[in-house]
């Protein structure tokens, strides 16, 4: 009997040793050793090559982290699907917050509520950050965003003594006076794509609310009333279907007046000679409050059980946070506030004409299956500006369309 | 080692050791992810967390979804409207390099060249064409004062222009087909056709066509099941199915509800069900091409 005791009590010995050895462990988890992390990100083109800049810039910033950048581009979720299944996540990877919920609620990435630094955290602007939360925990630190806004050609507005529309009604007598002069094409856009990105934005001005849940519901009576927006602009001849490529010719080549498109597009009119051309937000409702669409690249950080390598990697997204003016080059919104503030990225062409567009900038909803979701509205849209469905009709389809996703 | 066996067994346990390694690499590339697919036609998972059985419920759900049977339609009408012309384009080009016809090597570089580009490489290139504003087919039209045609805005529209892209990339294997087929055809007959005083239209129709009966047969079947399976041309010249996802096809279908909605299940009945078309469209026309050896 003594000598069960006696073990007994030696095993609890070692047990509360080794647990508050595992304890201390863990509350003092410093970045000790040289680590590597591997990085993913979906970037093409312009985009690639600024991230690659600034992680080179970061590897060489200090010894202890060395970042090994995987462009996985196309097919990008499906890569991250995989490799979170085959155990060979990457430690750090960029993730749309639009998509966030899809891969968050199956538990891919980790929760970074408690591990994420606060002084990091308080520098995000605050309704992107917002963006980061599901379920009430944080599972990504946003990096850019990048709404939908309204880019204009300044010479054609000067010759013609128009102002920039403010309103939607400024904007419709705009164009109408341009098209008095005998100018033909003089608003373009990506009509497909105006189903997510244009209509989210209207749909936010006009009011309409989503319902809290993992699930998208809208209040069909605004959804109603943005269809018919677009249906007035559509038998107007403002709304027309025009596809991106073309739509991005036209505002090139100096053809239209007014042309709305994600913060990106300005990579390349930045590099269009003779194109002066300003950016702001998109017109607003009469005595609604301004709203775009907007999406947000952001860090997550996939299932990991090694500390330092969470440690590792929270560093890095918060060096290329602070570092983010380069980033902001290839056409983004960076979020970090003091970045927004700074001389460096105020200088920068155009940057401080739509400053103000990022407090308007209403992301899509927490909910799953956005991905999927968002092609279902431009499939809409482009049947309703193709002329195939009226407003009521397009009401009906998106309805229909957002049940069968949650079937 | 004597190993107390027959010639003929000692041939046979050859030959199935030959087999193997390509049996072995078969059944699990091909048997087994068939038969684990149609074991996921009666669960409901999402790739990532664990399968959950639902019965027959996928089954029931497809039956009664129109979209699934509008892509079904859709690869239908795509298959009407590429088969039967690619295999006869096939043949008149393989007959037009046959003939006596001057340059035959240009000829033979211009008919098969566009089959070696890869589906996005054809996809980009008459995407350029078709634009509605700065293709170049509508920027001709409107130049020689004709109304520009969209091309791709309605289904039907999209369906003939993405056929015609089609036709043009895949013309080179029916041809190089056609072609050998008809190399192997002896001289002399066309020669005693000749002598009997048959014209060129006549040494075609009851001499070649006829010849060439078996060809038909494996490009028909070849062509008809490539018609069915088109999916990347079509996903990229149409943008996702344009307008408004009318035109998608059967694998494009499959591709969504598996790989973007990660409906997997679901995806795995929709594919096999069009497992089972291919496979009787298949089976009729084996039939058929053995009731023609048969005579």
């Amino acid at each position: 009997m003594k000598k069960v005791l006696a073990t007994l009590l030696l095993s609890a010995m070692v047990l509360s040793y080794g647990f508050a050895e595992g304890q201390a462990e863990e509350e003092a988890v410093t970045l000790t050793g040289p680590v590597e992390i591997d990085v993913w990100t979906l970037f093409g083109g312009g985009e690639a090559d600024a991230i690659t800049a600034i992680i080179e810039d970061f590897n060489a910033s200090q010894d202890l982290i060395t970042a090994v950048e995987q462009r996985a581009g196309e097919g990008y979720y499906k890569k991250l699907i995989t490799a979170y299944l085959g155990d060979t996540s990457p430690d750090v990877a960029i993730c749309h917050l639009s998509s966030l919920p899809d891969y968050a609620s199956k538990g891919m990435f980790m929760d970074i509520t408690n591990t994420a630094p606060q002084e990091l955290l308080d520098e995000i602007q605050p309704n992107i950050l917002q963006g980061g939360y599901y379920d009430g925990q944080l599972y990504a630190i946003p990096l850019d965003t990048h709404p939908y806004v309204m880019y204009y050609n300044k010479d054609i507005l000067a010759e013609n003594n128009l102002d920039v529309p403010e309103t939607w009604a400024e904007f419709e007598a705009a164009v109408m006076a341009l098209r008095d002069k005998g100018l033909e094409d003089v608003n373009s856009y990506y009509a497909k794509g105006a189903g997510e990105q244009l209509w989210w934005g209207l749909y936010n001005q006009l009011g309409g609310t989503v319902e809290s849940g993992s699930e998208l519901v809208l209040d069909r009576a605004t959804v109603l009333k943005t269809y018919e927006f677009f249906q007035d602009f559509r038998d107007k001849g403002i709304f027309r279907y025009i596809k991106y490529g073309d739509a991005e010719a036209m505002f090139l080549n100096g053809v239209s007046a007014f042309h709305t498109n994600g913060v990106w597009g300005q990579y390349a009119y930045n590099k269009t000679e003779g194109l002066n051309y300003g950016v702001t937000n998109i017109p607003v409702f009469d005595g609604a409050e301004s709203a775009t669409w907007g999406d947000s690249h952001s860090w997550v950080l996939p299932k990991n059980d090694d500390p330092q390598k969470v440690l590792a990697g929270l560093e890095f997204i918060k060096y290329v946070s602070e570092n983010s003016v380069e980033w902001s080059k290839a056409g983004h919104f960076p979020v970090n506030t003091t970045v927004l503030a700074s001389d460096d990225y105020k200088a920068l062409p155009h940057k401080s004409e739509y400053a103000h567009v990022i407090d308007t900038v209403t992301l899509a909803p927490p909910v799953k299956g956005w991905a999927v979701l968002k092609d279902k509205f431009k499939d809409v849209m482009e049947l309703f500006i193709l002329g195939d469905l009226d407003a009521q009709g397009a009401t009906d389809m998106l309805f229909e369309e957002i049940a069968a996703v949650y079937e | 080692m004597e190993l107390n066996l027959s010639s003929k067994k000692k041939q046979w346990v050859f030959a199935y050791a030959m087999l193997l390694p390509y049996v072995v690499v078969y059944t699990i590339v091909k048997i087994y992810p068939f038969f684990y697919s149609l074991v996921l036609t009666f669960f409901k998972w999402d790739i990532i967390q664990d399968p959950v059985f639902i019965g027959f419920k996928n089954y029931a759900k497809l039956l009664t979804d129109e979209k699934f049977w509008m892509s079904m339609r859709n690869i239908l009408h795509f298959t009407a409207l590429t088969a039967v012309p690619a295999i006869l384009l096939g043949l008149i080009t393989a007959l037009i390099i046959s003939s006596d016809i001057r340059g035959k090597g240009i000829w033979r570089v211009i008919f098969f060249l566009p089959y070696i580009f890869s589906v996005s490489v054809v996809s980009l290139l008459w995407l350029l064409m078709y634009g509605p504003k700065y293709g170049l087919f509508n920027m001709l039209f409107v130049k020689m004062g004709l109304p520009p045609v969209e091309w791709l805005t309605t289904v039907n529209m999209a369906f003939f222009s993405v056929s015609i892209a089609t036709l043009w990339w895949g013309l080179g294997f029916n041809f190089l087909i056609y072609l050998a087929a008809l190399q192997q055809i002896p001289k002399d007959f066309y020669e005693a056709a000749s002598i009997d005083g048959a014209r060129w239209y006549h040494r075609i129709w009851y001499l070649t066509i006829p010849l060439l009966k078996r060809t038909t047969l494996t490009v028909a079947i070849l062509q008809l099941i490539a018609s069915l399976k088109s999916f990347g041309q079509i996903y990229l010249i149409t943008g996702k199915g344009a307008p408004g996802g009318k035109s998608k096809v059967i694998l494009h279908y499959i591709y969504e509800k598996g790989f973007l909605e990660l409906k997997m299940g679901y995806a795995q009945t929709a594919a096999f069900i069009f497992f089972l078309m291919v496979f009787a469209v298949s089976l009729i026309q084996l039939k058929i091409s053995q009731s023609v050896e048969d005579k």
